[in-house]
C-alpha cells in the first residue's frame, strides 16, 4: 500500500467510514502483531497489546495529520503500548516462546544449495536463540531493533516513530545489536560474536 | 586497527542500507580483508536474518476483535430514540433470568401444588432427572402423582445446555448478536461480523442492561453480557457462553448467599422466560422511560434477575437485579445504586399483563 492509498483510507475513517479502518487493520496486523510479540515475548500479551494499539489508533485517528506514514505512526503506538506494558509493575517480558517452537516444522523454501538440512536445523536453532536473546535486551533496545528488522523502517522513519534524532537512532541500533551479540555469545550460540574478548578467535588486534 | 571501531559501527549502517554506494562498496572491500569486521558483519547479518524471517500469523480474532470494539465505540456515541443513553446505567443492572423451557413447564404445571422448598432445583437434580436416572430427588417424592413429562423438556434447552455448554456453542446457528456497552455486533455463524443495521435497536436497551460488567470495554474481547441468537439467549462471560434464564420475583430478589449458607431452597419466581420474544416484549415495555419528578421509595414490587440454567445466579460482580416499583399505578425502574430511578411509560396494567402472559405461556407445554 502506498502512502497515498494509506492516507486515503485514513481520511475515510476520519469521515466516519469504519470499514476503511478494517482495511488498515488487515494491512498492518502482521507487522503490529510481530512487533508486539517479539517485544513482550508471549502470544497472549502480544494479542492484547496489538488490539490496544489498534484501538488507540482508532480513537486518536482524528488527530493524525499525515506528516508521516500511518503505519509508522501505528508502530509507534504499538511500541509505546508494549513498553508501557513492560514498565508497569516492573514487568519483564516473560516469553512463553511457544511461538518459536511452532516454527520448527516450517520448511524453509530456499533452493539455495548452501542450505543443506544441517544448515537449516542450525538456522532454526539460531533463530530461536536470537529471539530468546531479544527478550533479554532492555525494552528500548528491543523495540528499536524490531522496528528496523521487522517493520523494516528506515532510520528516518524510526526517528519519527520514536521521536529520536538521526544520530541517536544510528547509535542505539548499533548498541542494540552489540548487546544482543554479547547475550548470544554468553549463551554460547554465536561463536563468532564480537562482544566478548574471550570468544574463540575473537581477539582484536591493534 | 584503530579505525575498525568506526568500521564496525558502519557495518550496522551497511546492513540497514543507510550508506551511500561509495561508502558501502569501500566498507565491503574492507570487510573482505578484515577478520574482525567479517565476524561482526556475519554476526549482525545473522541477527538480521533471524529477526526478519518467518513472521508469525496474527490470530484471526485480532482483526475481528478490533473491529468489534470499533463498532462498540461508534454505536455508543449515537443517541437512540428511546433514551438508550439513560438506560445504559440502569440497564447495567437489569438481570434477566432466562429459564429453560423445561423449567417453565415444570413450574407452571405444578405451581399451585409445589412445595416451595422442593422447588430449588439444583443443576444436578435436573440433570439427573433428565438423564432418566433412577435417583429419586426429594421434589419428585413431594408430588408423586405429577406427570413431569420430561420429554417436553428434553428436546432442547435446559439439560443439553447444562450438561454440555460447549456442545451448545456448536448448535448455535444463524446469526449471533453480541451485546456490549453501548452497542451490539452481529456475527454470522462462521464468525464474520455483520454490519449493524440497527434492527436490533430495541434489544440494545436490554442488552446493555444485561451487560452490567464493571470491566471496561477495552479489556474484553467479548464484553460480558448478553448474546442472542435467533432463538436463544446467552450470557457471555470471559469468552464463555452459557444459556440463561430470566426470573421475575415478587419483592426482592432472593439472597442467594444467605440461602445457600443456611441450605435453604430458592423461592419460586413469579414468572420466567428464555425466549427472545419475551425479551423483546420486555424491552418494548420499558424502553420509553424518563426521569421522574419524585422518587417513591419502598420495597420493590418485582425484581428481575438473571440466572444460569443450573440455578445459580450469575456472578454477583456482573449483574445486579433490576427493581420495578409500582407506586400509584405507575412503574418505576431502579438499577444499582448509581443508576437512579426511571419512570416507565408503560402502565402498571401493561406490566402485569406482560407477567401474566409469561405465566400463561409457561403453562402451555
Amino acid at each position: 500500500m502506498t502512502k497515498e492509498e494509506e492516507l486515503e483510507l485514513v481520511r475515510k475513517v476520519q469521515a466516519g467510514d469504519t470499514s476503511s479502518f478494517e482495511t488498515l487493520v488487515l494491512e498492518n496486523q502482521t507487522k503490529v502483531y510481530n512487533l508486539a510479540l517479539r517485544t513482550v515475548g508471549n502470544e497472549d500479551d502480544a494479542f492484547d497489546m496489538s488490539q490496544e494499539a489498534f484501538i488507540k489508533a482508532y480513537n486518536s485517528i482524528g488527530s493524525f495529520r499525515g506528516d508521516s506514514r500511518f503505519s509508522v505512526w501505528l508502530y509507534r503506538l504499538t511500541v509505546n503500548v508494549c513498553l508501557d506494558f513492560l514498565r508497569s509493575e516492573g514487568r519483564r517480558a516473560h516469553g512463553s516462546l511457544t511461538y518459536l517452537e511452532d516454527e520448527d516444522e516450517k520448511e524453509l523454501e530456499i533452493s539455495d544449495e548452501r542450505f543443506s538440512p544441517e544448515a537449516m536445523v542450525e538456522k532454526n536453532e539460531l533463530r530461536r536463540a536470537v529471539n530468546r536473546g531479544l527478550l533479554q535486551l532492555p525494552p528500548n533496545y528491543r523495540a528499536i531493533l524490531l522496528l528496523r528488522e521487522i517493520e523494516g523502517l528506515s532510520y528516518e522513519e524510526i526517528g519519527e516513530a520514536l521521536s529520536l534524532e538521526a544520530g541517536t537512532v544510528k547509535s542505539r541500533i548499533f548498541r542494540a545489536r552489540k548487546k544482543l551479540c554479547s547475550i548470544l555469545s554468553a549463551e554460547g550460540n554465536i561463536p563468532e560474536a564480537i562482544a566478548s574478548k574471550h570468544t574463540k578467535g575473537g581477539v582484536k588486534h591493534g | 586497527m584503530d579505525n575498525c571501531k568506526e568500521n564496525i559501527e558502519a557495518i550496522s549502517l551497511l546492513i540497514d542500507g543507510e550508506l551511500d554506494e561509495r561508502q558501502a562498496s569501500e566498507l565491503r572491500a574492507h570487510i573482505e580483508r578484515c577478520e574482525t569486521c567479517k565476524k561482526v558483519y556475519n554476526a549482525f547479518s545473522s541477527i538480521s536474518d533471524s529477526l526478519g524471517s518467518e513472521l508469525a500469523e496474527p490470530p484471526e480474532m485480532l482483526a475481528k476483535g478490533v473491529m468489534f470494539k470499533v463498532n462498540l465505540i461508534e454505536n455508543g456515541g449515537k443517541k437512540r430514540r428511546f433514551a438508550f443513553g439513560r438506560f445504559t446505567a440502569i440497564a447495567a443492572c437489569l438481570a434477566l433470568i432466562l429459564i429453560g423451557a423445561g423449567h417453565m413447564g415444570l413450574l407452571s404445571g405444578i405451581k399451585s401444588d409445589f412445595v416451595p422448598s422442593k422447588a430449588s432445583l439444583s443443576a444436578e437434580s435436573f440433570l439427573e432427572d433428565s438423564a432418566g436416572a433412577d435417583t429419586e430427588e426429594s421434589f419428585l417424592d413431594a408430588s408423586p402423582s405429577l406427570n413431569f413429562d420430561f420429554p417436553n423438556f428434553g428436546d432442547e434447552g435446559l439439560f443439553e445446555a447444562d450438561s454440555a455448554p460447549e456442545a451448545q456453542k456448536e448448535e448455535i446457528g444463524g446469526i449471533v448478536t453480541q451485546f456490549g456497552h453501548g452497542g451490539c455486533v452481529s456475527f454470522e455463524n462462521n464468525g464474520l461480523p455483520i454490519e449493524d443495521t440497527g434492527e436490533n435497536d430495541f434489544l440494545r436497551f436490554i442488552a446493555t442492561a444485561l451487560n452490567s460488567s464493571s470491566r471496561t470495554v477495552d479489556s474484553d474481547l467479548f464484553c460480558n453480557g448478553i448474546s442472542v441468537t435467533d432463538n436463544a439467549i446467552y450470557f457471555v462471560k470471559d469468552g464463555e457462553r452459557m444459556p440463561v434464564e430470566v426470573r421475575i420475583y415478587e419483592g426482592d430478589a432472593p439472597d442467594h448467599a444467605a440461602l445457600s449458607a443456611s441450605n435453604k431452597a430458592l423461592p419460586e419466581p413469579l414468572a420466567v422466560f428464555t425466549d427472545i420474544e419475551s425479551l423483546k416484549d420486555l424491552a418494548k415495555l420499558l424502553e420509553n422511560s424518563a426521569i421522574p419528578e419524585s422518587e417513591p421509595s419502598g420495597k420493590p414490587s418485582y425484581t428481575l434477575a438473571a440466572y444460569s440454567l443450573d440455578g445459580s445466579p450469575l456472578d454477583e460482580d456482573d449483574l445486579s437485579p433490576l427493581v420495578l416499583l409500582i407506586h400509584s399505578g405507575q412503574v418505576y425502574l431502579r438499577g444499582n445504586d448509581n443508576a437512579g430511578l426511571l419512570l416507565a411509560e408503560c402502565s402498571e396494567k401493561d406490566l402485569l399483563d406482560f407477567i401474566d402472559k409469561l405465566i400463561e405461556k409457561a403453562s402451555k407445554p
